[in-house]
């Protein structure tokens, strides 16, 4: 398939561009490291409840002992967890 | 009426409404009528009136004297509120088969259970006499890649009893999906031409045409018409997203780039088309779990199938 040149990212709005890499990156490196556990299903860059950058990890089932193995931190940004049971193509 | 507070105003006025609720349903352009605050400059007031619901408000000077509200009844002051024409909110019938169908009805490959139609598009660089094509998910048009081009596609879609007699298109072309979780799908998309520009009309039911493309950022509340559950909104909750899907045989697909929002879905809402609430198209809804909602940025879709809306 053929990667697309305008993703999604170009168009939120940030307070500059240094911003929008540095969470970009997390994202991507966290989506690497954190899809590997299992129960984990997605990671995407959200806002909490400050209203500031956050990474947010999609999880198919509640469970204390996945959320232990996620951290409250990754590469500068706040980690949220959020169950969101499983995903499927509707 | 013991199903509301009512204080001795209100009682007298229901009163008046009683004896006079046939007398003002006759007049044109009355839909109802109703007890409730007077209107003053736009601002509801706390003065209990009797208020006249018009699907209308018209010029005066072309109603005759006898057709007019009047101001006061048996001393009760009246109110005119325009509302428009009022219709019984059933269920959305989104799953029917309708010509032309607007985008947000039930379409399918013949081999698919049933999706959504999201819009009406055209070649980037289409010349008179253009394609009209529907836009909609590869899992939906092209069965996940399964068919073949020129395949049949049916509105209503199978599961909802369309058949060969329900054909309004062929399919066109797809971005295939990569049934891996290493994969970079950024789409689930794909086009089926339309037979006769009369079958579709392309607007989206409830919402109407799309106004171009818009951008999302988190926290902003977005709509869609569709097939299952008709009408929604839901909230973005996160963009940029790496999400595994599963395609149930075809196995699960990891998407990159994905706009995550809350619940405003069920199966068979794939393929709606997602937009914010100025009207412009900013996705295509394609999968979902019990609480999230997962959608295509509509530019990816858009280059992909090197479409735009007609």
């Amino acid at each position: 398939m053929a990667i697309l040149g305008s993703s999604l990212a170009c168009q939120v709005n940030h307070k500059n561009n240094t911003d929008m890499k540095k969470i970009e990156a997390a994202v991507t490196a966290a989506s690497t490291e954190f899809m590997k556990i299992k129960g984990v299903q997605g990671v995407g860059q959200g806002k909490n409840k400050k209203d500031e950058d956050c990474i947010v990890v999609f999880t198919s089932a509640d469970s204390a002992s996945l959320a232990k193995r996620i951290p409250d931190a990754y590469q500068g940004f706040g980690v949220v967890v959020q169950n969101i049971g499983e995903v499927e193509a509707q | 009426m013991e199903n509301f507070k009512m204080d001795e105003e209100l009682e007298a006025l229901s009163a008046v409404q009683e004896s006079k609720q046939e007398e003002l349903m006759d007049l044109p352009n009355v839909v109802g009528v109703g007890l409730g605050h007077k209107v003053k400059n736009g601002k509801e007031s706390s003065e209990k009136t009797l208020l006249v619901f018009l699907e209308q408000k018209v010029e005066k000077e072309s109603l005759k004297k006898s057709e007019i509200v009047p101001a006061t009844i048996d001393k009760v002051k009246t109110d005119v509120v325009e509302i428009g024409p009022v219709y019984a909110q059933t269920d959305p019938v989104l799953n029917n088969r309708l010509r032309p169908f607007p985008a947000g009805f039930s379409i399918a490959h013949y081999r698919v259970t049933a999706g959504t139609a999201a819009a009406l598009t055209v070649d980037r660089s289409a010349t008179a006499p253009a394609k009209y094509y529907v836009l909609s998910n590869c899992h939906v048009l092209a069965n996940s890649g399964a068919a073949s081009i020129n395949d049949a596609v049916y509105q209503p879609g199978p599961f909802d009893g369309g058949t060969s007699a329900d054909k309004v298109g062929r399919l066109s072309r797809f971005v295939p999906i990569v049934f891996s979780a290493t994969a970079n799908n950024q789409v689930d998309c794909a086009i089926a031409e339309i037979d006769f520009l009369e079958y579709f009309g392309g607007e989206i039911h409830g919402i109407g045409y799309p106004k171009g493309m818009g951008t999302v950022g988190v926290g902003g509340q977005l709509q869609k018409s569709g097939r299952t559950t008709g009408y929604t909104r839901g909230k973005v909750i996160a963009v940029n997203a790496t999400i595994n899907v599963g395609f149930g045989s075809f196995g699960v697909a990891r998407f990159v780039n994905q706009i995550v929002t809350s619940g405003m879905s069920a199966g068979g809402d794939s393929g709606s088309l997602v937009l914010d609430m100025n009207g412009k198209a900013v996705g295509l809804l394609f999968a979902g779990s019990t609480s999230a909602t997962i959608i295509n940025p509509i530019s990816a879709v858009m280059n992909a199938l090197n479409i735009d809306f007609a």
